[in-house]
Parts: structure tokens; C-alpha cells; sequence
């Protein structure tokens, strides 16, 4: 289903807590959006750590998440489950 | 010693708090390096964490409540559940089991008093299930607990060290399934032993199965009379309206039973006692027809051997008193009728007594025989030659009868009885003596016309023995 709205956050040369960090905060402030299942964050990361903290403290606030490799870096789609 | 903290203290401490948090998070410590004091200050990482934390205690009461749900779906699953299930523990333990299990291995305790007890202290089948759980692979097995047998399914559950943390057993009660099993058995065995014959066939009267007494009996093969149609087995004997009373009866009343001639393979035509029923399915439909025979050739046999020894001379196998009486009836009322002539021959074989005395039983009987036999062969085929008893035998004659024809006759027998008979390598000789009574000048009913053949026979003895 497409989304309504998309939101990317690039966060390319910020390594782990940052990347984490900045993540959580777009995260935060679109959280009910998220949840509602019409937003979506992508973020778009050069740093290998942050593909394995990011989902894993999404995935314990209670989103899906997607990792896809970029050329020279990584994809990370979190969503909503609604 | 001043208690006021230092920015730089201030900062240290914020870091150390930050990292702390992190660590919670699962990620590495803030290195100053990467995010300098006033942009640590500007993005407020513990604001993120704890609004991140709120998330994740909210997501957790979520998944909580979700999970209770769950939970109480499950039980209730569980409890409505047709079949047994009990969970036990690496140490056999009961961590859970439904209500049906309570029912069945628990004596009907409360689930409290069993969840967390040893299997061995709360159920008598503790041996079984343990046995069980040590060869749980998720294929079923089969038991008996408590008499019940029991089809179980047993399946490990892993922790996440891939540990065996648990068993979840379900017990399906099969013993109706058994029993239909065990049935089925009996039945087939009967099927397949019965020594009368049992022909299926589907509505449209297509042979389904037939049992071994049925090739026994008709001569084909089981694969041979599969798929072919009864009609196939018809002897000819029967007309159309044979069949359209069966079929009536079929149809009126779902049996029909009675004698049918079959043929076999090898052509022979044998009688077949037969019930046929009509088998109906849920919806009323018939849906098979069950044919139950049995070949009564050798009953059908002896019934006419009965019937011909009832009426014969064991002997000679001549017509006995009884059956001729029965023919000199109906002569005399065809004669009365048509106004024509009948004659009786009443012969006694002569010195046959010194023969019995002399000779033996044996030698006699033999010579009863070959005298039947010689007489019979002087006689017309419409002409009736029976043993009254004794040495004692009648001829009726029959169409255009008259005395010069008996008299004639009775010249035949004597002179053929004066021959010898060989009997046993010996050349017996008697003769016979014969009286002739004529309808109606000597009678006209059988009783006087016997009477008076007896009494002209006796005479033609006073007279001489080979006379008449």
C-alpha cells in the first residue's frame, strides 16, 4: 500500500548513538502518524551499526522495519503495523 | 566542600546518564568526539530516550493486554477443545492442561492443584505420558490410558538456547474409531469367509464387490464380475415378467427374495436362493443393491430324489402303490370322459419265495430288478409298470386298451419270464402268473378293478403257475 507520506531522513556520515539518536527523534515526533499507518520514515544510513540498533529499538516501540542495501549504504524503512 | 556541581561536571555527569540510557538501548556509549557539549545540549538526547521509553512501555502495555487476550483465547480453545492437551516441563512437570485432561488423567482435581506438580504425584498415566514426551517428534502415537485409547501427539517446544523448555502433548480419544475399526475388521472378515455369496452393486446396478463365495459359486474371478452388470449372468429361464415382479418388489418393499437360475462361467444353469435389498443413503437415494445367494443345487437335488423315492420303489425304481394309485385314478377318470378302455395287469412272480429262501435276499432283489426291467422293456411308453410290493407288479394300459391287447401282453410277459434271468453267474427261472382286469366290464373304479386283477391273477395260479 503506498504511503501518504513519506518521510526521509538521511543521516549519511553520523555514526552509532547518533544515528540512533536523530532516528528516535523524527520517530518520536511523528510516532502517531506512524502508528496510524499513513507515515513512514526512511532513513537512509552509511553507519553498518546503526541497521542493527535502529530496528531493534523500533521493533520494541512497537514498528516494522525494512533494511535494503544502497549503493554505499543502507535503507531503513520503519512503518506502522495499523 | 562545595556542593555547587561544575559545568563541566554538570556534563559528565549528563553523558554518564545518556550513556547508561544507551546502554539500556542496546548501543554504544556518546563518544564527545561525535557530538560536541552544545550540540548534546540542542538535540536532547535523554528527551529522546525517555520519549522513546515511553513508546516501548506503551507498545509493552499493548502487547500485554494483547497477549492476556490471547491467553484467555487459547484456555478457552483449549477448554472447549474435544481432545486432551497437557504441557509438561523438562522435569515433568505440569506447567498446563485443559479441562478434558483434568477429566480424563487428573481425577477431576482443580487446574491449581495440578499446574506446577510432579506428572507422577497427580496422574496415574504419569509413566505413559512420560514416555511419551521422551519421543515427542510430532507424529502421533497411539496408547491406552485409563482404557481409553488414545492417539497422542506429542511436540517439543525449544528455548531460545535451543534448550527442550517444554512439551505440549494433545490426546485424541479414538476408542468409537477403534471400535469402528474393529467392526470394519469383523465385518470384512465375515464378508470375506461367509459361505454364502455376497454380490454389491451401485444403483445402476454396476457389480462394486463380490466376496470369494460368489466366484465359488458362479465360476468368474472377482476381477471378471467387477464392473460387469448381473444381467450378464442370466440363464434364459426366466421371462420378462419374472424380472418386472422382482424389480416391483425391489422397489415396493427394498427386498425381494426367492429362487433365480444363474448361469456359471463354464455354462451350466444352477438354482440360486437370493435376497436382494435395496440400500438407501442419507438423503434416501438408493444408493447399492446387496445380493445374498446361495447355490441350492445339491438341496434342489435331494428335494427331487425325495420326491422321486416318495413315489417310487427304492428297488426298482418303479412307481410305488401310491403313485400309481394316483395314475389309475386319472386313467379311469380320462376313460370315463372319453369313453375309452383300460386294462390292468396283475402280476406275481412264481417260486420268487424259494428263490428268497435259497439264494439269499440279495440274489432276490437283484432278480426284482432285472424283472422290472424285462417288463418294461414289453411294455408301450404311455403304459405305466409300477411294484405294488413283494414280487407283486402292475401294468396299466392306457389308449386303445382292450382285452385281446392285455391278453396279448400278458402272453409277452409269461413267455418272457419263462426265460432265465442271470443272476450272480446263475440262471435263475421262475415265471409269473397274471390276472387281467378291463375298464369297465371288470370295474370302474380303482378299488374293484385292483381287486379284481388280484383275484383273476389268483385263479390263473390255482390254474397253474405262467398262466393268466
Amino acid at each position: 500500500m503506498p504511503m501518504a507520506q513519506t518521510i526521509d531522513l538521511d543521516i549519511r556520515g553520523q555514526i552509532c548513538p547518533s544515528c540512533l539518536l536523530l532516528t528516535l527523534k523524527e520517530l518520536n515526533r511523528h510516532a502517531a502518524a506512524i502508528r496510524g499507518g499513513g507515515t513512514e520514515i526512511v532513513v537512509t544510513t552509511d553507519d553498518r551499526q546503526a541497521t542493527a540498533t535502529i530496528p531493534s529499538t523500533a521493533d520494541r516501540m512497537g514498528f516494522r522495519t525494512e533494511v535494503s542495501r544502497l549503493d554505499g549504504g543502507y535503507r531503513i524503512r520503519i512503518f506502522g503495523t495499523g | 566542600m562545595s556542593t555547587a556541581l561544575t559545568q563541566q561536571e554538570a556534563l559528565r555527569y549528563i553523558r554518564a546518564k545518556i550513556d547508561q540510557l544507551l546502554g539500556v538501548m542496546g548501543t554504544l556509549p556518546l563518544r564527545p568526539e561525535e557530538l560536541d557539549d552544545a550540540t548534546l545540549l540542542e538535540i536532547d538526547p535523554i528527551g529522546i530516550i525517555a520519549d522513546s521509553f515511553h513508546q516501548v512501555i506503551a507498545h509493552l502495555n499493548e502487547t500485554n493486554h494483547r497477549l492476556s487476550l490471547a491467553t484467555g483465547e487459547i484456555r478457552t480453545i483449549l477448554d472447549t477443545l474435544g481432545a486432551a492437551v497437557v504441557v509438561l516441563d523438562s522435569n515433568d512437570r505440569v506447567e498446563d492442561c485443559n479441562r478434558i485432561a483434568i477429566e480424563w488423567f487428573f481425577g477431576g482435581a482443580a487446574r491449581e492443584t495440578i499446574i506446577g506438580q510432579a506428572a507422577n504425584d497427580v496422574c496415574a498415566c504419569a509413566d505413559a505420558i512420560a514416555d511419551i514426551r521422551q519421543i515427542a517428534d510430532r507424529s502421533s502415537h497411539n496408547a491406552n490410558l485409563h482404557g481409553r485409547d488414545v492417539q497422542i501427539v506429542a511436540s517439543k517446544i525449544f528455548d531460545e538456547n535451543g534448550r527442550q523448555a517444554k512439551t505440549v502433548m494433545l490426546f485424541t480419544d479414538i476408542t468409537v474409531q477403534k471400535e469402528t475399526e474393529r467392526s470394519l475388521r469383523l465385518y470384512s472378515k465375515i464378508f470375506r469367509q461367509v459361505g454364502e455369496g455376497i454380490l454389491i452393486t451401485d444403483a445402476e446396478t454396476r457389480i462394486v464387490e463380490v466376496n470369494a463365495a460368489v466366484s465359488d459359486i458362479l465360476g468368474y474371478s472377482r476381477e471378471e464380475l467387477i464392473g460387469a452388470m448381473p444381467s450378464s449372468l442370466k440363464s434364459g429361464l426366466h421371462d420378462q415378467s419374472f424380472f418386472a415382479e422382482l424389480w416391483r418388489q425391489l422397489n415396493t418393499h427394498g427386498r425381494w427374495r426367492g429362487e433365480i437360475f444363474d448361469r456359471t462361467r463354464d455354462g451350466r444353469v444352477i438354482p440360486l436362493l437370493q435376497t436382494i435389498s435395496a440400500v438407501r443413503d442419507g438423503d434416501g437415494r438408493i444408493s447399492h443393491y446387496i445380493a445374498v445367494m446361495a447355490d441350492i443345487s445339491t438341496i434342489k437335488e435331494r428335494q427331487a430324489r425325495l420326491d422321486f423315492l416318495a413315489h417310487h420303489d427304492v428297488l426298482t425304481e418303479l412307481p410305488n402303490r401310491l403313485l400309481f394309485g394316483d395314475r389309475l385314478d386319472h386313467a379311469i377318470d380320462r376313460v370315463r370322459r372319453d369313453g375309452d378302455a383300460l386294462a390292468l395287469l396283475f402280476i406275481d412272480l412264481d417260486r420268487f419265495k424259494n428263490i428268497n429262501d435259497t439264494l439269499g435276499h440279495h440274489v432276490g432283489d437283484q432278480l426284482l430288478i432285472q424283472a422290472s426291467k424285462r417288463l418294461k422293456g414289453l411294455v408301450r411308453r404311455a403304459d405305466t409298470v409300477a411294484r405294488l410290493g413283494g414280487d407283486e407288479f402292475v401294468v396299466l394300459m392306457e389308449n386303445g386298451a382292450s382285452r385281446d391287447a392285455a391278453d396279448s401282453l400278458a402272453s409277452k410277459i409269461i413267455a418272457a419270464f419263462k426265460q432265465p434271468f442271470l443272476v450272480g453267474g446263475n440262471d435263475v427261472h421262475i415265471g409269473c402268473s397274471i390276472g387281467i382286469a378291463i375298464h369297465p366290464a371288470d370295474g370302474t373304479d380303482a378299488i374293484t378293478l385292483l381287486a379284481n386283477a388280484d383275484a383273476a391273477m389268483y385263479r390263473a395260479k390255482d390254474v397253474g403257475r405262467d398262466s393268466r
